[in-house]
């Protein structure tokens, strides 16, 4: 133990890497606090970047973005009613109401103790679960990592979007697509129809930046042109202790929410902040305040929404089945420098992993400096017309994609995942469940074909062990929820 | 007959071509396979014919109560524009993006780029010359110079490969 902590810290201790966390938080505020960027863009814009890096330092930065688009998403929330992520649309409720009565500077204030508090927790709970789960999880074998990866497409692709049918269709299309490529097992060639470029399959940043970037730019550019910018106003004057003091309860049970509901795949940063807001009003001594400028109610959504950050990374570390699209993205990070993110990393890797804990640590008390002292500078940034944005995100998107492989090829792809993926925007298909599944896809079937090879063809082998019987039940259950949940929504004709 | 009952129908269809053309055309199954379900296609197979079941489960969504039409994306999309404005801006976009990938070989990727941001900016109705100009230049060139000095990915220069610096 002491051995692995001491080659942690040699392994993190360098100016880069200390650096590095510093510039992805504040990378990720200033993406978060955007209206039209979001955090799975800029994560996924970032990761050409870290192709050249150390695998501990290229993670760390993507780890940073994120935890910093967490919490920069609250800023537009709050200061002019924009949430820069789909969790800060809960912030907006009380956030902008508090600015509008001149208390702009103490919702910021509170969001950012709120937000740094959860984190903290999240991250101790990936301390402190992460391995417990991963030396669990070396009992597994392929029929026990199949139906667990099962179960993480099943609920991704349910709570991904409205409609779990559609849901389902999108992971499933990410599926095929992961076939494509020479067979894992044979060696023979599977959807490529003589194009050589396909037959290491494709390259998932193209998919990625595709599916990701492109279809919000690709809309953006449909629209009629709107150069309409909000001015932010910082007003009144900040939150300190008192008033952290008076929402701690919130916060405290926010961030439990958060961390609870950011390890299971695919429930993310939205309902954990609602959930913990709506708990937060229930509990209050004053609900009728809530939405009119509560900062009970600021403080509940962001713990709720931060404290996910930390969790997420638990099934991706322990299981290696990623619970979002950015734990996806950090997923091919690890990948493309050769590693694996599961139980076995902490038998033969558990260096770096607490290696990447400190950095997690760490990301935490950059994100408190930079809440601190940077948020006018960054909600000045926030200003920035998307007519200057865009198009250089374009460009960023074309050289980053273009660098994986030097290859037009990629561009080539990204150019037709953006276009599916606006087209996929336009009828409502989610588009987490078809990136999840495009990465998950060629681990669910090795290890289903794997199985097979071990069985010697009998389907029995998975439902050989308790654990197999355990997710098959998962899967049940949360089939029948989301079809129960969503009965109002898609009831079946006849 | 609603446009998710027509998207339905699609992945119906879809599943099926795949099912029955693209995967037996495109995917090489040997002949010394022990069992079909370690066969190359057996999965693909298997994904295909979710494809196709979820494709006729959305036909038969009742559409009264969750469907898409027009007036749905455009609020889903929050904006008002409309599909006849829209369409001609996709088009333009979209052979403004390919055209960028079809001239990376002979022009390599700086110079479109910087022609590229340029349109870019213009088509989204931005007008500040100076601003324009500067982000044309300095984001292409600011790429190239990360890109091939510090990451060590050369980026095509195309017939401007001269002036590589």
């Amino acid at each position: 133990m002491i051995d692995n902590l001491n080659e942690a810290f040699s392994l993190f201790l360098s100016f880069e890497n200390i650096a590095i966390v510093f510039v992805g938080v504040l990378i990720g505020t200033i993406v978060g606090a955007i209206p039209g960027m979001t955090t799975p863009m800029g994560v996924a814009l970032a990761l050409p970047f870290t192709f050249t890096m150390q695998p501990v330092t290229g993670i760390l930065l993507l780890i940073g973005i994120y935890k910093g688009g967490l919490y920069g998403g609250s800023i537009t929330a709050i200061l002019i009613k924009a949430p820069g992520t789909p969790a800060a649309s809960c912030t907006v409720l009380d956030g902008y109401p508090l600015t509008q009565k001149g208390e702009a500077r103490k919702a910021l204030d509170i969001a950012l103790y709120a937000s740094i508090f959860a984190d903290f927790m999240s991250n101790l709970a990936l301390i402190m679960l992460a391995g417990l789960l991963a030396g669990f999880a070396l009992k597994f074998g392929p029929p026990e990592f199949f139906t667990l990866i099962v179960f993480s497409l099943t609920i991704i692709a349910g709570v991904s979007g409205d409609n779990l049918i559609k849901g389902i269709i999108s992971a499933a299309l990410g599926l095929m697509l992961a076939t494509i490529g020479l067979d894992s097992i044979y060696g023979t060639n599977r959807l490529i129809f003589d194009n050589w470029q396909l037959m290491g399959g494709l390259n998932f940043i193209p998919v990625l930046i595709g599916l990701f970037a492109l279809p919000e730019i690709i809309h953006y550019f449909t629209k009629n042109a709107s150069g309409r910018v909000h001015k932010a106003v910082m007003s009144g004057a900040g939150a300190g202790m008192k008033e952290f003091k008076q929402c701690f309860k919130s916060i405290f049970r926010g961030s439990l929410i958060g961390v609870v509901l950011g390890a299971i795949p695919g429930i993310g940063g939205a309902p954990a902040a609602f959930l913990s807001y709506s708990e937060a009003r229930r509990n209050s001594k004053n609900p009728e305040n809530f939405g009119k400028g509560e900062l009970e109610g600021v403080a509940a959504a962001e713990a709720g929404n931060n404290g996910v950050a930390g969790a997420t990374l638990i099934p991706l570390l322990a299981l290696g089945v990623p619970g979002d699209v950015i734990t996806a993205v950090i997923l091919g990070a690890f990948m493309i420098h050769g590693l694996r993110p599961g139980p076995l990393m902490f038998v033969e890797n558990l260096p770096m992993i607490y290696a990447l804990f400190i950095g997690i640590m760490l990301s935490s008390a950059y994100l408190f400096i930079i809440g601190k002292f940077s948020i006018k500078a960054i909600s000045r940034i926030s200003e920035v017309p998307n007519s200057i944005l865009y198009p250089i995100v374009v460009v960023l998107c074309l050289y980053g994609t273009f660098a994986i492989n030097n290859s037009s090829f990629d561009v080539l792809v990204m150019l037709i995942m953006g276009i599916l993926g606006y087209f996929m925007m336009i009828f409502k298909f989610p588009a987490a469940p078809f990136l999840i599944a495009f990465i998950l896809g060629p681990l669910l079937e090795d290890n289903f074909r794997q199985s097979m090879v071990l069985s010697e063809g009998s389907l029995n082998i998975l439902i050989r062990s308790p654990i197999c019987w355990f997710f098959w039940s998962l899967t049940a259950i949360s089939v029948f929820l989301l079809i129960k949940s969503k009965q109002k929504n898609i009831p079946l004709a006849g | 007959m609603t446009l998710n009952r027509l998207v339905g129908v699609f992945f119906l269809v879809f599943g099926a071509l795949s099912y029955f053309i693209l995967i037996p055309q495109g995917i090489v199954v040997p002949s010394n396979i022990q069992h079909f379900t370690t066969s190359p296609a057996f999965w693909p197979n298997i994904i295909t014919v979710i494809i196709a079941i979820m494709g006729l489960l959305l036909v038969l969504q009742n559409s009264d109560v969750e469907d898409i039409n027009t007036e749905d994306i455009e609020e889903e999309l929050e904006d008002h524009t409309s599909w006849k404005t829209r369409t001609p801006r996709l088009l333009i976009i979209l052979s403004m993006l390919f055209a960028f990938y079809f001239t990376i070989e002979k022009f390599g990727m700086v110079a479109p780029a910087m022609l590229l941001i340029l349109i870019l900016m213009l088509f989204a109705g931005y007008r500040r010359w100076s601003l324009i100009l500067l982000f044309s230049i300095l984001v292409p060139t600011a790429l190239y110079f990360f890109f091939t000095h510090v990451a060590n990915i050369p980026i095509p220069l195309g017939i401007f490969e001269t002036l590589r610096g």
